[in-house]
């Protein structure tokens, strides 16, 4: 890798993702739909900008060498440390309360913002509109279950990340870079990815991330079956095939698969096989005639009593 | 490797095929193609009479092609080298008529009529079987209820006991409806995909691209990381109801360990199992872990029984250099001794 890892990177990304470029184009900061990203990545700049800064002071310098202990190392290890948990803290909310702007409870566009969700006043079910308004009502309490149950995850991975900021820390504090070469700053990358890893792994595996990620699967399938539910009503009024109609034909069909294979092993002397492919090699034509032929098989016992030697012809 | 240089390599590389060797379709039966593999060179007169056929039964969650991924990254190829005669298994990529479609149907239909076919175009009475992750569940399934069809049985990086403490994918399954998931049809691809990556985040979506950057940008390495690029992500939907029933079964009820797996009302009883086992485990395996496949030891019958523990990760069992060198010679050393 070059030197400057970080721009090489981003150079790379922008060739790879046109939105890359186009976000970073001026004035998108004033379009409200791209502010709140705009601000949470600079204030995760910022706070990634006062941890780097502080850690050279502490654990090399933006020379390329190691750094002398000097008197003040103390102090500013400690700096260093106190800019993890500022970073880590910041990471943890940046993701933590993270929204896609059209969730419900997003009402006021701000992705990152911990507006909750605007109580929803049902109106009484009443008259000819009963059954679309309850079925509007169900698939919006649905999206929203998966919405909360989304939000809680989220909230369990910004911990992890705030655990791995704090790891990260703590392991450049205890083995700082010799150097900002970029054999080093590799080196510092790797650290970083075992200890995102180490810190997930123990987040991920706990009781409370996988009853979050359970609830989130389950409330996405309630989801889904409302949904579902809604789009197969519209169907039905411009006469289209729904999804139920098409499963209950291949279930008929499956029932009937399953009657004519039984009724084929029952009757073995009609049994047939599906023709062997156009392209079949030359052990499968060998084999057409080897069906026609019976009794080639040898019984069970017989296999038994061979496989006990190691025949090197019939291996 | 600079951008521009990163760039123009991965744009070079992005129509790579994966799959190297000649193969030939033996037998179709709805979307499963069963692929006979030529041998590398004619067989020695000094090798004798042909040898039993191995089939290599891969998992449904992804495609088999990674078994034969590019000449220098290829099991099958080392096994063809080896003088094994080797049939492939495509389970094919099941659609919405296929939801339906059970655990049972794969096992006693599917993969019981590749082996039907085999024995019969071959006049044997039994066969290889090699299992591959899921692949290995069903064909331990099978041996189990088909013991007179297999003559041996190799394992590889096969999920026994699926409630092992390391098992972070059987933790998370546990919880999960799985009644309700499957309710609204096959499960796809991409979900799953997303399920494996979020295993190891951070290494699976940013380290290994990293990694990928940091090199050189030949073309032949950019070629192999393309080729695994697309094995992971060419990840097939899964027929609802069978995927239902292995997820309940047996990530959340351990029901093939337990010895109570039943599939089309026969039970799938494990300690009846007798014939040679060579099981094959990843000590670094993050979805398989080597203590959920080292159970198999303890749940069948076979006094025949091999296992082998290589320093490497699930997809390394198949495609690192150090897998080139010694799982091939793993199998073939022990088909030998028997």
């Amino acid at each position: 890798m070059e030197n400057d890892s970080w721009r090489h990177w981003r150079a790379f990304t922008a060739l790879m993702t046109p939105a890359f470029a186009v976000a970073s184009r001026p004035g998108l900061a004033s379009e409200p739909g791209f502010a709140p990203w705009i601000s949470a990545g600079e204030g995760f700049a910022d706070a990634a900008r006062r941890f780097v800064e502080a850690a050279n002071g502490s654990f090399g310098a933006g020379t390329g060498g190691p750094v002398p202990r000097a008197a003040g190392q103390a102090d500013r290890s400690a700096a260093a440390l106190d800019a993890a948990r500022r970073f880590a803290d910041a990471l943890r909310e940046q993701f933590a309360n993270f929204r896609m702007p059209w969730n419900p409870g997003s009402a006021a566009r701000d992705p990152f913002g911990a507006a909750g969700a605007p109580s929803v006043a049902y109106a009484p079910a009443l008259g000819a509109t009963r059954e679309h308004q309850q079925r509007a009502e169900r698939l919006a309490d649905a999206w929203r279950g998966m919405d909360e149950a989304q939000t809680r995850l989220q909230r369990l991975w910004s911990d992890a990340l705030q655990e791995a900021a704090n790891g990260f820390a703590h392991d450049l504090a205890g083995k700082p870079p010799a150097s900002h070469d970029p054999a080093a700053l590799r080196e510092v990358y790797d650290r970083w990815i075992e200890a995102a890893e180490t810190a997930y792994a123990r987040t991920a595996s706990s009781e409370t991330f996988c009853q979050a990620l359970a609830d989130f699967v389950n409330a996405s399938s309630a989801w889904r079956k409302e949904q579902q539910a809604s789009i197969e009503h519209w169907a039905k009024q411009f006469d289209l095939p729904t999804r139920s109609e098409v499963n209950s034909l291949v279930q008929r069909l499956k029932a009937v698969e399953t009657a004519l294979a039984a009724a084929l092993a029952a009757a073995p002397a009609a049994r047939t096989r599906e023709a062997p492919v156009a392209r079949e090699s030359a052990g499968a034509r060998e084999a057409a005639g080897a069906r026609k032929s019976t009794g080639i098989r040898k019984s069970a016992s017989v296999r038994k009593s061979t496989s006990k030697k190691p025949a090197k012809s019939k291996r | 490797m600079t951008p521009e240089a990163a760039f123009a390599a991965l744009a070079a590389a992005r129509d790579v095929v994966a799959g190297c060797s000649p193969k030939d379709v033996v037998w179709r039966s709805g979307k499963v193609t069963l692929y006979r593999y030529r041998p590398l060179a004619p067989a020695r007169a000094d090798q004798g009479v042909r040898r039993v056929p191995l089939l290599i039964v891969y998992a449904l969650v992804n495609r088999p092609y990674m078994m034969d991924l590019q000449e220098d990254r290829s099991l099958i190829r080392g096994l063809l080298g080896a003088g094994e005669d080797v049939y492939l298994i495509d389970w094919g990529y099941p659609d919405g008529a296929d939801r339906y479609t059970t655990l049972a149907d794969y096992v006693e239909s599917q993969l019981h009529g590749c082996v039907r076919w085999i024995l019969d175009a071959r006049r044997l009475a039994s066969l290889t079987l090699l299992g591959v992750c899921q692949g290995g569940v069903l064909s331990l399934c099978y041996a189990a209820l088909h013991p007179e069809n297999v003559r041996n049985l190799i394992t590889m990086v096969t999920p026994v006991d699926f409630h092992t403490s390391k098992d972070l994918l059987s933790k998370w399954a546990r919880r999960i409806d799985v009644a309700a998931l499957v309710a609204q049809g096959n499960v796809a691809g991409d979900t799953l995909n997303q399920l494996f990556l979020s295993l190891m985040p951070f290494r699976l979506t940013q380290q290994k691209y990293v990694d990928l950057l940091s090199g050189g940008a030949e073309r032949a390495r950019i070629e192999n990381f393309m080729r695994v690029e697309q094995w992971i992500f060419d990840s097939p939907d899964q027929a609802a109801v069978a995927f239902g029933e292995f997820v309940r079964w047996c990530y959340q009820e351990n029901r093939l360990v337990k010895n109570q797996l039943e599939l089309g009302g026969r039970h799938v009883d494990l300690r009846t199992l007798a014939v040679p086992v060579l099981n094959l485990m990843g000590k670094r395996d993050h979805l398989v872990p080597p203590e959920s496949s080292a159970a198999l030891r303890y749940a069948i019958a076979s006094k025949d029984y091999t296992a082998l523990e290589f320093d490497l990760g699930h997809i390394g069992m198949y495609v690192s250099s150090r897998a080139q060198r010694e799982v091939p010679a793993a199998i073939a050393g022990w088909l030998a001794a028997r």
